[in-house]
């Protein structure tokens, strides 16, 4: 989180630069919403159980073990006057041809001709949650996204989930929180036998070609390296932050 | 009378004091709001910092007052009513009152204008 929030930063600054980023979690964590309340949903205590962390982006809790997890920070303006859901649609591109080249039905939910479903209410656990603009992979939803916006930034975050660590979840959800595993999938349950790195690749390759652009290989300066440091060690590694945010949450 | 910024933010000036929200248009852009995270009563508000975060279900994004000065009023029914930004934008979810001896410096768009504007974007 902490190098995400250098990242998007330094994109805000005079010739900032967009960025994609792919990473992984070691150990697993539980990430909430930017304005979660971890007493909806969450086991009582459990975030003293296991490690956890809270996002910039909006939304709710994700559990991440085996899972490849993006970043995407772009200028305000990259995508025109384009509002949320829009921008959505032209981001999320780059999942859906990925997954479309693996041999898979996916598709917006918007466009999948699910009805008596309302979209759009806000879940304590994200993969519970069916959003428009969620993508829908042979029926199913398939990791999650969320954003959160300035007026220098739009910044983006989403999960991938590999295989889905249920134990886990139902260990942290309260039963009524907890995604229907008839609804939600993984790359393991849809039979994906590529590696980590075949992956990695056919998202670059997709997000270069749907949107048009080129991606250098690049890493962090050592002044961004030293700040997200010193981000992680006062912001995200504070408990107080992780169980209160700012101090305003959802009820 | 409401006037608008080419950003989306409207303002409306009560004597010595001004309200502060956001455009019908831009709230749609943001899909249904389900959190207002609201500064404190005192704060200062205006410029690069931004004075509210609205949460609406697929992003997070923050509000920038169209106008400096200091805050003296948030509007709480917005906690308890996120969805007032949706059904009410221009008139009952008004986010901030800001007391300031400041104009707006941009060019402002009454409320016409603004429509116009946004129509032939």
């Amino acid at each position: 989180m902490a190098v995400d929030e250098v990242l998007t930063e330094s994109l805000a600054r005079p010739g900032g630069r967009p960025f994609f980023r792919l990473y992984a979690w070691e150990p697993a964590c539980l990430s909430l919403g930017r304005f979660q309340n971890p007493i909806a949903g969450l086991y009582d205590g459990i975030l003293e159980q296991v490690p956890s962390v809270r996002r910039p982006t909006g939304g709710g809790a994700i559990w991440h073990a085996d899972e490849l997890t993006y970043s995407l920070g772009f200028p305000s303006g990259f995508f025109g006057n384009s509002d949320v859901k829009s921008t959505y649609e032209k981001i999320c591109g780059f999942l859906v041809e990925t997954w479309k080249e693996l041999g898979w039905v996916a598709l917006f939910a918007k466009d999948s001709g699910i009805t008596g479903q309302a979209f759009g209410s806000v879940t304590p656990a994200c993969f519970a949650g069916k959003e428009a603009y969620d993508i829908l992979v042979e029926g199913k939803k398939l990791g999650g996204n969320a954003q959160r916006r300035d007026r220098h930034i739009i910044f983006q975050h989403g999960s991938i989930p590999l295989s889905l660590d249920w134990p886990s979840m139902v260990a942290l959800f309260l039963p009524a929180a907890l995604p229907n595993v008839q609804q939600i999938t993984s790359l393991l349950d849809l039979g994906y036998v590529g590696s980590r790195a075949d992956l990695q690749s056919a998202l670059s390759n997709n997000l270069s070609r749907i949107l048009g652009i080129d991606l250098e290989p690049d890493t962090l300066t050592p002044h961004e390296v030293s700040v997200a440091k010193e981000r992680e060690q006062l912001k995200f590694s504070d408990r107080d932050w992780t169980l209160r945010g700012a101090g305003h949450l959802r009820s | 009378m409401k006037m608008f910024t080419k950003s989306g933010e409207w303002l409306e000036k009560f004597g010595s004091h001004y309200r502060v929200g956001l455009s019908r248009e831009n709230v749609d852009a943001l899909g249904e709001i389900t959190f207002i995270e609201l500064p404190k009563i005192g704060a200062l508000a205006g410029g690069e910092s931004p004075s509210a975060v609205l949460e609406a279900v697929k992003a997070a994004t923050d509000f920038y007052s169209p106008i400096i000065g200091r805050i003296i009023s948030v509007n709480t029914l917005l906690s308890q009513t996120p969805g007032l930004m949706n059904s009410s934008p221009e008139d009952e979810a008004w986010i901030l009152e800001i007391a300031s001896e400041d104009e707006f410096l941009g060019t402002l768009l009454d409320e016409k204008a603004w429509r116009t504007w946004m129509t032939d974007l």
